[in-house]
C-alpha cells in the first residue's frame, strides 16, 4: 500500500513493526514477546490499578436456589406466543427459594407485580399472564413507583401482546393508565433489568421496559419475537385496509393477490421479530439459554449494584499533544 | 532433695524440645539456648527460659563452650544437658561445667576423652577383652610400620583417623599396592579435619551390619544393657534408617553382644547412656567399633520397645541416684524402626536444602512417634544438621512397625526444602529392606551410586496441579472483585471456557486445558486425552479430588505465583506454569553490541579488546546533560572491538563496543 501510494519501499519491521513502535515512534506501551507473556503483562497491569480500592464490598450474601430446577424452564414457555401459561412457574425457576410476594395479587392480574430476590439482591419482577388492562396499568403505575422509593431493581419478563383494545378497555381509561405506566418506567431510578421470554409488541414493550426505555440490561430467550405487532396481526390489519378499500372503489377484491399480501406480510414481521434477527441488530445485550436466566438476571444485578457504587474519574483537562 | 533443679540444654532442634518434655515433665526448669539464626525456633519456644548465645555459624554459638557456660551463669542452670553433636562429647566441656558446679547430664569427662580416640579406645578394649577388628592403634605411624601391619591384617584394609568419627576420614583400601597413596591422602585430610594426622589400621569388614548395644550406668556402679539398634541403613557413614532389635540378633547373640557392651563400660567407669557401636559379620562374629559417650540419634526405637525414658534415666543417673533397673528387668516389647527426615534433596545429590517451611504437619496415629523440631514458618539454614525430624514406627512385629513408619512417612506433611521422604519410603519399600536383609552396603546396592532420578509426574497428577492452580488462581481473583456471587464461579453464558497451563515438572512439561463444567466439575485435558476432577477442598493445603471417580487427598502447596507443590503418599512434585513466567527470557539490551544510550561526551573508556569482562563490568562512562552515565556489561564475554574514544562525542545509538558473549 505505500508503495502504491507513494512509491516507498518499506521493510515491514521498520514500517510498523513492534520493535518499532515500542522503541521508536512511542506507539507501544508494553512490548510482549508472545501471546502468553502479553496475557500474562496485561493480567499483572490490571491487577496493578487496584481497580476497587474505593468500591465498597458486597457481603457474600447467602440465598437459597429456587426449589425448582432451572433445567425445566425450557419446556415452560409456549414457543407459541397465543398459548397461556402462568409467568409464577417462570419466576419460581428465577428467584432464591422459588419465594416470592405478589402485589395486588387480585387487581389486574394480567400484570403480575413480585417481590423477591436472585443470588440475595433484593428486586420487584414484573410478568404477564396476558395483555394489560387498565387495572394493571395502573398497578404497575404504583409498583414501579414504590420500588424505586424502596431502591429494588425491577426484572420486567415480557411476554407482551399488548394493552387491551375495545370499547370497554377504552372507556376505562387505558390509555391515561397506560400512559401512567408508561410515565413510571421512564422516570424510576432504579436498575431495569428487562428479558424477553415471549412476545413483545407494540407499547407493552414500552410499558415492560423495552429497548426505547433504556434498561440497564437486556437479554432474550430465543422463542422472543418482538415488533409493533405479530405477523399474523399485522397482515389481517392490512387484508381489513384492503378490501375496505375495495369496497369504497366498489372494486371486487383480488384474492390471489391479497393472499400473496398476507403471505408476504407475515414472513416480513416474522423475519424482522425473531429473536436472532433484533439481537444482531444489537436491539438487545443477547439472546441466552433459558437455562441460563437465574445466573444471568444475578449478575446483572451484582453489575448494576457495582456499578452504582463505582465513581470513574473521568478526567477534563484537555488532550496532550503527542 | 535434687542435686540440681534447672537443666540448660546446650542443643537445638528436635534433640533440644525432647530433652526439654522429659526434664519440664520431671518438674525441673529447662533452658533453651539459641543462636541468631534459631531466634523462633521451637526449642527456644518450648523452654523456660532462653538465652541467646550469639551469631548463626555454630563454632560462635552452639560449639563455643564459653558461652554455653554464660548462657548457664546467667539463667542460673545447675545442669547441662549436651543433647549429641556440638559439645556432647567435648571432655573439656564436660570439665569446665564440673568446675562452673554444674551437673554435667552425661559420662566422666575421662571417659568421653578416652572413647574420642579411637586408637586409645581400641587398645584399652582390647584389653578388657572386648572383641575387636584386626588392627593397627599404635602411636608408630611410620610409612614402613604401617605397609608391614596392614599386610599383616590382610586386605582389604580401612584407613582411619585416629581422631575421626561419624565416618569422616574413612577409606578403604583393597590392595597392597594402594597403599601409601591412601596413606598420605588420609594424613592430610586428618590433620585438615581433625588436627591430628595419627591413623589406625583395622580389617575391612566388608557388607557388615552396623549393629550397636545401649547401655545404661549409674554412679552406683550398675551397668545395664537396653539390647541393640541396628543402624545398617547408611549412605556415605551416615544412619538413614535405624531399627530395634536388629533382624539379625537373636537372643543368644544378644546376651553375647550386651555383655561385652556392658564390660566395655565398665572396663572405662563409664556413667549415664552410653552407645557400644560393633559391626556384624556374616557369621554372627562381632567386633567393637566405637563408643558414643551421649545420647544417640536414634535412642527413640530403643525407648520404643523398652517402655523406658532415657533421657530421664540420664537425669537420674546425674542426680545420683541409682538406676533402679536390673538386667533381668529390662524386656523387648515389639519392633521400632526410625526414619531419619532431612532436609535434602535426593535428586540433587542429596544436597541439604535451605529456605522456609511453609506447611509442616506430622501424621499421627497409633505406634507412631515424630520427634521434630521445625514448625511451620521457620527458616531452615545452612548452618546447622539438615536433620530436621525422625519419625518412628512401633509394632507388635517388624512389619508392623515397617508399615506404621510407611503409613507415617506417608502422611507427613512438609512443604518448603526438598527432603528426602520419598528416598525414605523407597527404602522402607525395598524388598531386602523387608526381609531384614540390609547391610551397611545395602543402599548402594539396590539404589546404586547414582543420586535417585527425581520420580516422574504423570497426567493424572499434573491434572490435579492444574485445578489447584485453576481454584486458587480463581478464589484469589473473587476475593478481589466487588459483588461476584459464588453462583456464578465457574459458570459462561458461551461454551465452556478453558484455561491453559503449561506445567513443568523436572524435566517434564503438560500442555493442559482446564474446562469447568459447574458443580466443582472440571474437565482436564492433554491432547487427546481427557480426566473428569471433582474438586473439595478439604482445608488450606488439603484437598479431596475424584479423579474418574477414583478419590485422592493430594496435600498441596502454592509457594508463589504459578507455582504449586504436589504431595501424594509422601511424594513431593513441584509444579510450575510457564505461561504465568511468559517473556523476559530475551536480553533487551541485546547482548554484546554496546551502543550508546544517549548523545554525550565519552569521558572514559576502561577496557580495550581481549579483555574479559562480566555482565555489570563498567566498559564507559558517558556524560550528558551534566550527568555521568555508566556503560556496563549486559554479558560475560571477552571485548571483540572498542570503538569509542574516551574525550570523543557520541551520537545516541553509537556503536561503543562490541563483546563477543562467553559460551556463545
Amino acid at each position: 500500500m505505500v508503495k502504491a501510494a507513494t512509491g516507498e519501499i518499506a521493510d515491514e519491521e521498520q514500517l510498523a513493526g513492534a520493535e518499532m513502535h515500542a522503541s521508536v515512534s512511542g506507539l507501544v506501551e508494553y512490548l510482549a514477546d508472545d501471546d502468553a507473556h502479553a496475557l500474562k503483562m496485561a493480567r499483572d497491569l490490571v491487577a496493578r490499578i487496584d481497580w476497587n480500592k474505593n468500591c465498597p464490598r458486597a457481603e457474600q450474601k447467602s440465598f437459597a436456589e429456587p426449589q425448582y430446577g432451572p433445567d425445566e424452564i425450557a419446556g415452560l414457555v409456549p414457543t407459541d406466543y397465543r398459548k397461556p401459561y402462568d409467568v409464577r412457574e417462570v419466576v419460581a425457576r428465577l428467584v432464591d427459594g422459588s419465594d416470592f410476594d405478589e402485589f395486588k395479587p387480585r387487581y389486574g392480574s394480567t400484570l403480575v407485580c413480585m417481590q423477591a430476590s436472585i443470588f440475595g439482591h433484593a428486586c420487584g419482577v414484573v410478568g404477564n399472564n396476558g395483555p394489560i388492562d387498565p387495572d394493571g396499568a395502573a398497578k404497575g403505575a404504583q409498583f414501579f413507583q414504590l420500588c424505586d422509593q424502596a431502591d429494588l431493581p425491577i426484572v420486567f419478563l415480557n411476554n407482551i401482546t399488548g394493552y387491551m383494545v375495545g370499547e370497554r378497555y377504552e372507556q376505562a381509561g387505558m390509555i391515561k393508565h397506560g400512559a401512567k405506566m408508561i410515565q413510571a418506567v421512564a422516570n424510576i431510578r432504579v436498575p431495569k433489568l428487562t428479558l424477553y421470554i415471549g412476545a413483545s409488541f407494540g407499547a407493552g414493550n414500552y410499558g415492560m421496559a423495552g429497548l426505547g426505555y433504556d434498561p440497564d440490561f437486556l437479554f432474550a430467550w430465543p422463542n422472543a419475537t418482538t415488533g409493533v405487532m405479530g405477523g399474523e396481526q399485522a397482515a389481517r390489519t392490512m387484508d381489513q385496509v384492503a378490501r375496505g378499500a375495495a369496497e369504497r372503489r366498489g372494486e371486487a377484491v383480488d384474492e390471489a393477490k391479497l393472499a400473496a399480501q398476507h403471505a408476504r406480510l407475515v414472513e416480513h414481521f416474522d423475519r424482522q421479530s425473531d429473536a436472532f434477527y433484533t439481537s444482531g441488530r444489537l436491539l438487545d445485550q443477547g439472546v441466552i439459554d433459558p437455562r441460563d436466566s437465574r445466573k444471568v438476571l444475578g449478575f446483572a444485578l451484582e453489575t448494576c449494584w457495582e456499578a452504582r457504587r463505582r465513581t470513574t474519574r473521568p478526567n477534563a483537562f484537555g488532550v496532550a499533544r503527542m | 532433695m535434687h542435686a540440681f533443679k534447672t537443666i540448660l540444654i546446650a542443643n537445638r532442634g528436635e534433640i533440644a524440645c525432647r530433652v526439654i518434655r522429659t526434664a519440664r515433665a520431671l518438674g525441673y526448669a529447662t533452658v533453651a539456648v539459641y543462636s541468631d539464626a534459631d531466634a523462633d525456633a521451637p526449642h527456644v519456644m518450648l523452654a523456660d527460659d532462653a538465652i541467646a548465645i550469639g551469631p548463626a555459624p555454630a563454632a560462635q554459638s552452639y560449639l563455643d563452650p564459653e558461652r554455653i557456660l554464660d548462657a548457664a551463669r546467667q539463667s542460673g542452670a545447675d545442669a547441662v544437658h549436651p543433647g549429641y553433636g556440638f559439645l556432647s562429647e567435648n571432655a573439656d566441656f564436660a570439665r569446665a561445667c564440673a568446675q562452673a558446679d554444674l551437673a554435667f547430664i552425661g559420662p566422666g569427662a575421662d571417659a568421653i576423652e578416652l572413647m574420642g580416640n579411637k586408637a586409645a579406645a581400641k587398645r584399652r578394649m582390647i584389653d578388657a577383652g572386648v572383641p575387636c577388628v584386626p588392627g593397627y592403634e599404635v602411636a608408630d605411624q611410620a610409612d614402613g610400620v604401617l605397609e608391614a601391619e596392614a599386610a599383616a591384617i590382610g586386605f582389604p584394609v580401612m584407613v582411619k583417623a585416629a581422631a575421626g568419627g561419624g565416618g569422616r576420614g574413612m577409606r578403604l583400601v583393597r590392595q597392597p599396592a594402594d597403599l601409601m597413596d591412601t596413606l598420605k591422602a588420609a594424613r592430610s585430610e586428618a590433620l585438615g579435619a581433625f588436627g591430628s594426622d595419627e591413623l589406625i589400621l583395622e580389617r575391612a569388614i566388608e557388607r557388615p551390619r552396623h549393629v550397636e548395644i545401649q547401655v545404661f550406668a549409674d554412679t552406683l556402679g550398675n551397668v545395664i544393657h537396653l539390647g541393640e539398634r541396628d543402624c545398617s541403613v547408611q549412605r556415605r557413614h551416615q544412619k538413614v534408617i535405624e531399627e530395634a532389635p536388629s533382624p539379625a540378633v537373636d537372643a543368644d547373640l544378644r546376651e553375647r553382644m550386651g555383655q561385652a557392651a556392658v564390660e566395655a563400660a565398665r572396663a572405662i567407669g563409664y556413667v549415664g547412656a552410653g552407645t557400644v557401636e560393633f559391626l556384624l559379620a556374616d557369621g554372627g562374629e562381632f567386633y567393637f567399633l566405637e563408643m558414643n559417650t551421649r545420647l544417640q540419634v536414634e535412642h527413640p526405637v530403643t525407648e520404643m520397645i523398652t517402655g523406658l525414658d532415657l533421657v530421664a534415666l540420664q537425669i537420674q543417673v546425674a542426680d545420683g541416684l541409682p538406676l533402679g533397673l536390673e538386667q533381668s528387668d529390662v524386656r523387648l516389647n515389639g519392633h521400632a524402626i526410625e526414619a531419619r527426615l532431612y532436609a535434602e534433596d535426593p535428586a540433587a545429590g542429596f544436597l541439604p536444602q535451605t529456605g522456609c517451611v511453609r506447611a509442616w504437619q506430622p501424621a499421627q496415629g497409633p505406634g507412631l512417634r515424630i520427634d521434630a523440631g521445625i514448625a511451620a514458618g521457620q527458616e531452615i539454614t545452612p548452618y546447622y544438621d539438615p536433620m530436621v525430624a525422625k519419625v518412628i514406627g512401633w509394632g507388635e512385629t517388624r512389619e508392623a512397625a515397617r508399615h506404621r513408619l510407611i503409613k507415617g512417612l506417608q502422611e507427613t506433611e512438609l512443604f518448603g526444602p526438598a527432603t528426602n521422604q520419598g528416598f525414605l519410603i523407597d527404602i522402607l519399600s525395598a524388598e531386602r529392606f523387608a526381609e531384614g536383609d540390609a547391610t551397611t552396603a545395602f543402599i548402594k546396592e539396590v539404589f546404586g551410586a547414582e543420586p535417585p532420578k527425581a520420580p516422574v509426574a504423570s497426567f493424572a497428577e499434573a491434572a490435579m496441579a492444574a485445578v489447584i492452580l485453576f481454584r486458587a488462581e480463581r478464589d484469589a481473583a473473587h476475593a478481589a472483585s466487588v459483588a461476584v456471587s459464588h453462583a456464578l464461579l465457574d459458570w459462561s453464558s458461551a461454551s465452556d471456557l478453558t484455561s491453559h497451563y503449561r506445567l513443568e515438572s523436572g524435566n517434564e512439561t503438560f500442555d493442559l486445558g482446564v474446562r469447568p463444567q459447574g458443580d466443582d466439575m472440571y474437565i482436564v485435558s492433554r491432547e487427546t486425552e481427557l480426566i473428569h476432577i471433582e474438586w473439595q477442598k478439604l482445608d488450606v493445603n488439603r484437598a479431596r479430588l475424584r479423579l474418574d471417580g477414583r478419590r485422592f487427598e493430594p496435600r498441596f502447596d502454592l509457594p508463589a505465583s504459578g507455582c504449586v507443590e504436589l504431595a501424594l503418599a509422601g511424594r513431593t512434585h513441584a509444579y510450575k506454569n510457564q505461561l504465568a513466567f511468559a517473556g523476559g527470557a530475551e536480553d533487551e539490551t541485546g547482548g554484546g553490541r554496546v551502543t550508546a544510550p544517549m548523545h554525550g561526551t565519552l569521558l572514559d573508556v576502561l577496557v580495550a579488546p581481549g579483555d574479559d569482562v562480566k555482565a555489570g563490568t563498567r566498559l564507559a562512562v558517558l556524560e550528558a546533560m551534566k550527568m555521568q552515565h555508566d556503560i556496563v556489561a549486559a554479558v560475560d564475554g571477552t571485548v571483540t572491538a572498542v570503538h569509542a574514544r574516551k574525550d570523543a562525542q557520541a551520537a545516541a545509538g553509537e556503536l561503543l563496543l562490541e563483546i563477543e558473549p562467553a559460551g556463545g
